[in-house]
């Protein structure tokens, strides 16, 4: 148990890097929850797109044109690429059955077919063999430029090991929230999102073409899970079925934080990222029942069974809430 | 007038029990077997999610309960499996009780996740249990015994599976016929419309959720006894989505159609692996899973926006006119 | 009195829906609520039967409070009720559809025994069948049983609710603006429906925007405004009443 204590702190550290993808997940979510009211089980597998995308053309352009820049060309890619599929994915799949007045159970079915192609796409074209790319940052040229507290492909901060990769995720989560802060408080497109997703019926009135909206979240969600799956790509396998895991987390992030709220879904992914570090970093225990038990790899069953209690209590706080009402007309 | 209406019943357990007289290949049985394992848990989940109108990704999760309560039973305690079968719908209906009690307040989406949220806890906490052999699950569950060892032919099994899901089939007709039925249809198109005609439909949804959960965890004992061994993965909720997709395919509100959807998936699915012989040989395919899925996914994309009602709706729909 | 209220009082958010409202219906008599657009009548049926949770106030229904009580409960002690924005179960028949009313006090076919279809389960459907098709023939809807109720058109699934509610043997049949989208015929018709249920001992309580058919049908009529009562008593008394007659001419009806 002191182990863990002392571990802690390295543990949270990990559990913001870890939350911080979530959130990015989370935040396509929202996106296109609240633009188009679909949940969209397949924001995983764009991440998944981007990450094999990003990784195959950072592995050809390293050699002709340097790490540095093949990275930023790799990122580029890999978000036109793969903002390019969500497109193709609502176009296809999703207008179809909107315009047909689709229900929420439909719809989601559909999300769950457009997320078995992606991911079968991804094994045919990317094959079964996990792939990676270096650190965008390794350590080795810190190391280079003279800095001292650098092992491996992490800096030393007290007794707290941070992952250069870390730093450039939430460095992508903050330039991620900005930008859509901008887009949609300052640009036409972005308002026009906004009023689609704060109400729809009159948007429609007022002109707002709402299939060209949502076109543009769907977009929009694919191209932040393609940053999102290019900047994990240094720190895990990088695979057809990475999406899966990593999406779900994303998913309950979201609902954590109210699924159709973009600030409480960043909280819900840094929430979970810790929680799960934290539950990971518990030493072995002997569960009756169960004998003994590795808390790390209960993770997943850890950030469902949070996912209920939060549904749960949430749902029952509503019920009794003043004057609340305890059937939906 | 009664007897009329289980007249395709008997039709159809007439032709199905023809099939092991046609051909004794050991794959083709099993295809026939395991299909018909699936739509015993599939009716189970339509109940639900099809009449009730309550969406459930967890399905899975109740095969899953079923399966190992029902192979502990018969390896751990030495036991008759069929005291396994006995087991599994009761540790399966048990289960759905608690977690129903809990999650059913949901509605919608969040039930959708809730149920979803079940199943992979369901399997992950299989993989911590040493008891039952972690990931690797478990293995030599015997077959059921009849008669000696009929139940250890393919055939024998084939035909215990259709007698099972014959019952199931007979026994969910009478109860979407009936009252209980009727205020599970009723509670699906206005759960307050229904309340004030003095359904507890708080009740009733629970009740239908815990009898999809035996008929999950039959399932379950079923597919345990007949591969002779099971692991968690085996229960994936990638199973559950494929038999929520059974279900809809089907048309989510028929006990036939959820039948139908099952043997349609199953059907596809070895079409598709038929597929690369009938193709010149020039033309390639790296993995024919990974092709078949992808048919799959596009083809359950189709349906949904075609056809949103299911096949069998769509289709009778189609006659009345 | 069969039915009453004490300072029932129902917020949401901001808004007071209903404020302290305090009254009572007698048995045996047709009663109104009435008042303008957003006065709360709904609100005050959906308070009474359970579908909301009063922020304040209670509801007595013989002699017996209400609070906490689930609509299902509440329906079992005797309360049917329609709905303004109708909740008919469009996908069933009309005769499933008040069946499923006329089942409500049959405890014996449950889920097993529907199942295993015991001899008792089939007699007693057959029973909730001919009640259905009885008052399915009151409303004047009998030779169309076999109809999915969505196929309807509006004023005929509002008369549907009627017999559906009928069917629960209720002693309190509260009606949500019933004649609302009928035309003169139909309307007709539904006055001669309600004149026959009271005749058959059933206190009947509804809310009503047509005043002329408020005046020719209701024993006694409450007055709400902005979720206050601001009169009660005979029909002819209310329609005097300043208050009432103020609050009516600042809406143009
Ligand atoms: N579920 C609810 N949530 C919030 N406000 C409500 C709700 N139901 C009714 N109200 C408000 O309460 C007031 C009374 O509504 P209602 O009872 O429907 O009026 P009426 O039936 O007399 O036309 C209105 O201002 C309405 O907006
Ligand atoms: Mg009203």
């Amino acid at each position: 148990m002191d182990i863990f204590l002392a571990t802690l702190p390295q543990l949270i550290v990990l559990g913001i890097s870890l939350g911080a993808i979530y959130a990015l997940i989370a935040l396509g979510f929202v996106v296109i929850y609240s633009v188009s009211n679909v949940i969209n089980l397949a924001q995983g597998e764009f991440l998944m797109i981007g990450a094999l995308v990003f990784v195959a053309v950072v592995d050809a352009a390293t050699k002709t044109t340097g790490a540095g820049l093949a990275v930023l060309v790799g990122l580029l890619v890999a978000i036109i690429v793969t903002g390019g599929v969500g497109a193709l994915s609502y176009a296809l799949a999703f207008r179809p059955a909107i315009e047909r007045r689709a229900s929420v159970q439909t719809l989601i079915i559909i999300s769950m077919g457009v997320s078995i192609v992606l991911r079968a796409f991804g094994n045919l074209v990317w094959g079964v063999d996990p792939t990676s790319t270096p650190a965008f940052l390794p350590g080795r040229t810190l190391r280079e430029a003279g800095m001292t507290n650098v092992i491996g492909d992490s800096l030393r901060l007290g007794g707290v090991a941070l992952q250069t990769q870390s730093i450039w995720i939430i460095f992508a989560l903050i330039v991620t929230v900005t930008g859509l802060f901008v887009f949609f408080n300052r640009t036409m497109t972005g308002r026009a999102l906004r009023a689609c997703a704060m109400n729809p019926d009159s948007a429609r009135l007022m002109g707002v073409p709402l299939s060209k909206m949502s076109l543009i979240a769907f977009a929009l969600s694919a191209a932040i899970a393609a940053l999102a799956g290019a900047i994990i790509a240094p720190m895990q396998p990088v695979l057809y079925t990475m999406g899966l895991g990593l999406g779900l987390r994303g998913f309950v992030s979201a609902i954590m934080g109210g699924i159709a709220n973009p600030v409480g879904a960043i909280w819900g992914g840094l929430l979970l990222g810790i929680i799960e570090a934290v539950v990971g970093g518990l030493p072995q225990m002997d569960l009756p029942g169960l004998g003994k038990v590795n808390p790390a790899s209960l993770r997943e069953a850890i950030a469902f069974v949070i996912l209920l209690a939060v549904l749960i209590i949430r749902r029952l706080r509503g019920a009794n809430g003043l004057g609340g009402k305890r059937f939906g007309l | 007038m009664r007897f009329r209406s289980f007249l395709p019943v008997l039709a159809v357990g007439l032709i199905l029990a023809l099939v092991p007289l046609v051909t004794t290949s050991k794959q083709v049985l099993g295809t026939f077997i395991f299909a018909g394992i699936y739509a015993i848990a599939v009716i189970g989940l339509a109940l639900f999610s099809g009449y009730a109108g309550q969406p459930s990704m967890g399905q899975a999760g109740f095969c899953a309960i079923g399966a190992y309560a029902s192979a502990i039973v018969a390896t751990k305690f030495s036991l008759s499996p069929w005291l396994g079968m006995l087991a599994a719908g009761a540790t399966s209906g048990l289960v759905g009780w608690l977690i129903g009690s809990l999650i059913l307040r949901l509605s919608g989406h969040y039930l959708a996740i809730g149920t979803l949220g079940f199943g992979i806890i369901v399997a992950a906490l299989l993989k911590q249990w040493e008891w039952t052999g972690l990931s690797s699950g478990m293995r030599n569950v015997p077959r059921y015994e009849f008669v000696g060892d009929v139940l250890k032919t393919e055939a024998g099994y084939y035909y215990l599976v259709l007698v099972v899901l014959l019952v199931v089939i007979v026994l969910s007709l009478n109860l979407v016929r009936s009252r209980p039925g009727r205020a599970l249809r009723a509670l699906h198109e206005s759960e307050i419309g229904a309340e004030m005609l003095g359904v507890d439909t708080a009740t009733a949804k629970l009740r239908v959720f815990v009898l999809s959960a035996v008929l999950g965890g039959v399932a379950g004992s079923l597919y345990a006894h007949y591969v002779g061994s099971i692991t968690p993965d085996t229960f994936e909720f990638t199973i559950s989505v494929e038999m929520l997709v059974m279900a809809v395919i089907g048309g989510v509100s028929s006990v036939w159609g959820a039948a139908f959807g099952t043997a349609f998936i199953w059907g596809l699915s070895q079409a598709i692996k038929a597929l690369p012989d009938l193709l010149p040989s020039a033309v390639k395919i790296p993995s024919i899973t990974q092709f078949e899925l992808m048919i799959f996914g596009a083809i359950l994309i189709l349906v949904m926006i075609f056809m949103p009602d299911g096949l069998v709706p769509t289709m009778t729909k189609r006659q009345r006119r | 009195m069969l039915l009453q209220t004490q300072n029932l009082t129902m917020k949401f958010g901001g808004i007071m829906a209903l404020k302290d409202v305090t009254l009572g219906f007698q048995p045996g008599q047709i009663s109104a609520v009435i008042g303008p657009n957003g006065a709360g009548k709904t609100t005050f049926f959906n308070a009474c039967c359970g579908v909301y949770a009063p922020t304040a106030g209670q509801v007595i229904f013989k002699q017996t409070p209400l609070n906490g009580k689930a609509p299902h409960q509440i329906a079992h002690m005797g309360i049917a009720r329609t709905w303004q924005n109708l909740q008919i179960f469009p996908q069933l028949t009309l005769i499933e559809n008040v069946m499923v009313g006329g089942e409500m006090r049959d405890h014996s076919s449950g889920f097993v025994t529907s199942m295993l279809r015991l001899p008792s389960v089939a007699s007693k459907e057959n029973v909730a069948k001919v009640k259905a098709k009885h008052w399915l023939d009151l409303v004047g809807l009998g030779d169309r049983a076999e109809t999915q109720a969505g196929n309807l058109a509006f004023g005929q699934q509002r008369v549907l609710e009627i017999a559906r509610a009928m069917a629960t043997s209720p002693q309190l049949l509260m009606l949500d603006e019933p004649a609302a989208g009928l035309s003169s015929n139909e309307r007709d018709a539904l006055m001669a429906v309600i004149r026959r249920i009271r005749d058959e001992g059933i206190t009947v309580l509804l809310v009503e925007h047509d005043m002329r058919l408020v005046m020719q049908l209701a024993d006694y009529v409450a007055v709400l405004n902005y979720g206050e009562l601001i009169a009660k008593g005979p029909p002819s008394e209310v329609q005097s009443n300043p208050d009432v007659i103020k609050a009516y001419l600042g809406e143009d009806e």
